[in-house]
């Protein structure tokens, strides 16, 4: 498959979803991506795109689940048989972006009997499904609101736990499926659940580019692409090139951040002044301040930091009551950032 | 093929967990007891929730914790054949199922609530007896299933029935941590955590032993400890003045103050044990939460409406002034209105009333519960999961598979594995050169799939001038966003559409977006003449293009009834409201009728209406959350 993506490095604006996007490329912790906005505004573009950005990582050859060689606790039990028999052999793959399309049934979603083998040999055996391919990987959901519920049920789990259990056929398995989740949806045609909306890391809000030039320059880079993808890919292959060394450098630099008091209070009293529910939103501030501050190549975070990030991680969490618009919210948060921190 | 190797992957430490102190003791209580079988932990997202239901491990000596994923199938979790056994031996054996891997263990449900009540009840009912009956697929048997049932939810998803939530021995709730230090404490701890696991876990390691020793003494103690003579009818008294229904919850916390007292090192249990053993155990069972009680209690009242018609927080304060203004527009009003509106015939525009014309824009009343969702979820209608309103058994190959059967005629959604496991005892028997398994036709199962239906929900708003100057409006709003507010909970889809002037206009398509509907519902203006049947033809309009599989169409009507438009002209009104309402009753749409008459003068003009639809009728009046709850219900689900 060998389709020419629209480069991540072409993509005209939108710079808080392209921000939030590296973010998590940096630091997986930071829990994903929600994007909203309306038709049209380069939501599928950006993630598709992403995957040419995207580090490689050290998968168990062979392995359908794309197990870590190096977390032997967390492997899929054809990997724990392996390694008894010696080391495993392993190879670095780049990351990618794994679609689960809307019409999935849950036996393809959840990996289901192996039924080609099942009769054909007598045996059981399991057969991956997208939560396996996912593992390590971006799981990327188009129009996510629109999921069948039962669907929802199976990410809500696997996210939440990193692992994926299946009990269903006669079977009985489990595999790892730690994912960065990446979401796109129109809010006009439905809100999403909740709790799915809280395993979100992130809600970037994107519209439509209301600059006359770049609404041009969006136009004009597009027909080019059409015209003749492979040049126009060419063009911005060094540009490409750039966002990927730096996002590698940042995850260099971040394994020697460690947030401060000062940085884990700021996180702290954000989420105390907005009364989220629960605790994540204080971890995926820090997570994210830490990632930010690797991404402008330091090694030290400040608590400037967590309020940059703090208009990508609050505002789908400031959500309490659902008859509020949460994004009125938003230049209340930044206005009292500001008075709060002085900076920003 | 099991869980057990993930076993090693590295959990969050018990002793590490800050805050919430008293879930804490709870879950201690639970592993300390062979009495208490089920620990249910609510709380909003992100609050630690199952990161305390996995650390248990760390506390209870011996017992690992088993997962139960929501989308297992009912055989898996209580067995049914084991394919690969059968086939070898020609006869059934039972599978290796999860209660019978929880067996001496915990068992795990994360979002308990999503679980469907039957499989939840079953769950229970062994977790309480120790042992569970298997009989399927030509399989009987009993086997024995100890195992500490440990559950979570957050109570936003829509909670379970009150029946199933008593059976759970311990209920603890996780709330938010609103002081700033302690939430410092546990994001470092949680920072450290995931930068370095084994580390971390081992800079708590003496904690965790010490309190593993707690429990493993408390265990044996447990057995010996008592309460003293007069605590029995103190904790009657107790359960009494909660309203607890039922001797579960006097059981439970007996059993938990005797625990709390071995875990103290104590053979008596005190006051302050039996103060929390009250704490743990009853607060889900009460019958009327703190924040019930509170609120003025709304009862359908038999009095004239007039004085209770608008009953908003802020009348309280300007209930004079509100009177004062209420008082001279009703008086002409009502007049008017006492005419039966079969004289004021379609060809003749009622009197111009200043208020009735004009259009007007009126707030949304007071919102009441329409649902009291965390423990009030209604079960027995409620065959599906929680979370929705409607299931339903669906012949179609779309829809989450709930089970399988002997098919009737044609086989198109094929069971594949329900099939093998069918026809594995007869396997030994047949000719194999070609595939290891061979299917009859008499071994074929289909698949049964439950698609989890919202409804569509549309709501007809009269707006009409009588509905604005009685400022019923207001009243009319504010039912409508209690609904609103619960079809948010159940992810209903809702339109709206509104009968005034000469027509009907659809003001919001059929949608899951709440906000957007609350956006238009503050916008409704009123006034003019009431058109019901182009209303009612509008939202047939609207309703007729939903799929009946997907969704179920409901339309609710909130109106006087006093139609005076014809659609047809040359009709009386009234008449023909009457006679299309017929026809529609026949189209399997549901509906429900909300009577907003209000004055000394009623014509009951609504009451035909529903009865000529064939729908359920409520008066405006009686809109409380109690009444409603059973009345949509019964409509939507009856």
């Amino acid at each position: 498959m060998n389709r020419p993506v629209f480069p991540f490095s072409a993509i005209v604006g939108q710079e808080d979803m392209k921000e939030a996007l590296i973010l998590n490329t940096i630091n997986p912790l930071i829990g994903g991506v929600l994007i909203r906005g309306e038709k049209g505004t380069a939501k599928s573009t950006a993630v598709r795109a992403l995957a040419g950005l995207l580090p490689e990582r050290e998968v168990v050859l062979g392995c359908p689940c794309g197990c870590d060689p190096r977390v032997p606790g967390a492997m899929c039990p054809e990997c724990q048989e392996r390694r008894k028999e010696g080391e495993l052999p392993s190879t670095a793959v780049p990351m990618s972006v794994v679609e689960l399309p809307l019409s999935s049934t849950e036996d393809r979603v959840a990996g289901t009997l192996d039924i080609e083998a099942a009769i054909t040999t007598g045996k059981k055996r399991f057969e991956p499904g997208v939560l396996a391919k996912a593992n390590g990987n971006i799981l990327y959901v188009d129009e996510i609101n629109l999921l069948d519920d039962n669907i929802v049920d199976l990410l809500l789990d696997a996210a939440a736990m990193g692992v994926n259990y299946i009990e269903r056929e006669g079977i009985s398995y489990s595999h790892p499926s730690k994912f960065i989740l990446v979401g796109t949806m129109n809010p006009e045609e439905g809100d999403l659940r909740p709790q799915l909306l809280d395993r979100f890391g992130m809600m970037v809000d994107v519209v439509s580019e209301k600059d006359e030039d770049r609404r041009t320059d969006i136009i004009e880079r597009r027909m080019e692409f059409e015209k003749n993808p492979e040049s126009f890919c060419k063009d911005y292959r060094e540009q490409n090139a750039q966002i990927r060394e730096n996002i590698l450098k940042a995850r260099e630099l971040l394994k020697g951040i460690d947030a401060g008091r000062d940085v884990i209070r700021a996180a702290v009293r954000i989420s105390l002044h907005l009364g989220v529910d629960g605790h994540r939103s204080d971890l995926t501030l820090i997570k994210a301040a830490e990632a930010y501050a690797a991404m402008q190549m330091r090694t030290e975070v400040y608590p400037s930091d967590v309020t940059h990030v703090a208009k990508l991680v609050m505002p789908h969490r400031m959500r309490r009551n659902p008859f509020q618009d949460s994004n009125l919210n938003s230049e209340e948060l930044d206005a009292w950032l500001k008075s709060t921190f002085g900076t920003n | 093929m099991a869980q057990e190797h993930l076993r090693d992957q590295l959990n969050y430490p018990f002793a590490a967990f800050v805050g919430n102190d008293l879930a804490r003791k709870a879950l201690k209580v639970a592993a300390s007891s062979a009495d208490i079988h089920s620990v249910l932990i609510c709380g909003p997202k992100g609050t630690g929730k199952s990161v305390l239901a996995r650390s248990m491990e760390d506390i209870a000596e011996g017992r690992k914790v088993v997962n139960l994923p929501l989308n297992s199938s009912e055989d898996q979790i209580f067995g049914g054949m084991s394919v690969e056994e059968t086939l070898r031996k020609g006869r059934r054996v039972l599978s290796n199922n999860v209660l019978l891997r929880a067996d001496g263990n915990i068992l795990f449900v994360d979002d308990v609530n999503l679980l469907p009540d039957y499989v939840l009840n079953q769950v229970l009912n062994a977790a309480e007896n120790g042992f569970h009956v298997v009989e399927r697929e030509g399989i009987s048997e009993t086997y024995d299933c100890r195992f500490l049932f440990v559950a979570t939810m957050d109570p936003e998803e829509g909670g379970i029935s009150d029946h199933l939530l008593d059976r759970f021995d311990i209920c603890v709730f996780l709330s938010t941590l609103e002081d700033e230090e302690l939430r410092m404490t546990l994001c470092e701890r949680c920072l450290s955590f995931q930068k370095d696991p084994e580390g971390f876990i081992l800079s708590f390691a003496e904690e965790t032993g010490r309190m593993r020793d707690e429990v493993t003494e408390a265990r044996a103690r447990a057995r010996f400890t008592r309460v003293p003579e007069g605590y029995c009818a103190a904790i009657s008294e107790v359960c009494n003045q909660l309203n607890v229904a039922g001797h579960r919850g006097d059981i439970s916390v007996m059993n938990a103050a005797c625990t709390l007292a071995a875990l103290d090192g104590k053979d008596l249990a005190n006051l302050d044990h039996l103060k929390d053993a009250a704490a743990m155990c009853l607060e889900h069972r009460r019958n009327n939460p703190p924040e019930q009680q509170q609120q003025p209690d709304q009862q359908p009242s038999e009095d004239p409406p007039d004085d209770r018609e608008d009953e908003e927080p802020e009348e309280q304060q300007n209930d004079q002034q509100q009177d004062d203004q209420d008082r001279p527009p009703e008086e002409p009003d009502d007049q008017q209105e006492q005419r039966p509106p079969e004289e004021g015939d379609a060809e003749v525009p009622p009197p111009v009333d200043p208020d009735g014309m004009q259009e007007q824009v009126f707030d949304i009343g007071d919102v009441y519960k329409v649902v009291d969702y965390m423990p009030k979820e209604n079960a027995t209608l409620n065959q599906g999961v929680s979370g929705r309103r409607s299931g339903a058994n669906i012949r179609d190959s779309a829809g989450k598979v709930i089970g399988y059967r002997i098919p009737k005629g044609k086989v198109s959604d094929i069971a594949l594995c329900a099939s093998i496991r069918a026809s594995a005892p007869s396997q030994i028997y047949r000719d194999h050169s070609e595939l290891a398994i061979v299917l009859k036709r008499e071994d074929l199962r289909e698949k049964v799939r439950e698609k989890r239906q919202g409804n569509s929900i549309l709501f007809l708003v009269d707006g009409s001038g009588s509905i604005g100057a009685q400022k019923r409006m207001v009243a009319v709003k504010g039912a409508i966003l209690s609904m609103l507010k619960d079809a948010y909970q159940k992810r209903d889809r809702i339109g709206m559409a509104v009968f005034r002037m000469n027509t009907a206009e659809e003001v919001l398509p059929l949608t899951k977006s709440i906000l957007k509907a609350y956006n238009v519902l503050q916008d409704i203006p009123t006034g003019g003449r009431t058109p019901l049947i182009h209303g009612l033809l509008k939202g047939y309009d609207i309703l007729k293009g939903v799929d009946g599989k997907d969704s179920r169409p409901v339309m609710v009507i909130l109106s006087d009834g006093r139609c005076n438009v014809a659609y047809t002209s040359g009709q009386k009104p009234v008449d023909e409201m009457l006679s299309t309402a017929r026809s529609l009753s026949k189209t399997g749409i549901r509906f429900i009728v909300i009577d907003t008459e209000a004055g000394r003068m009623q014509f009951g003009l609504a009451l035909e209406l529903c009865r000529a639809l064939d729908g359920t009728y409520l008066r405006l009046e009686n809109l409380n959350a109690e009444y409603i709850e059973c009345s949509v219900k019964y409509a939507i689900e009856g």
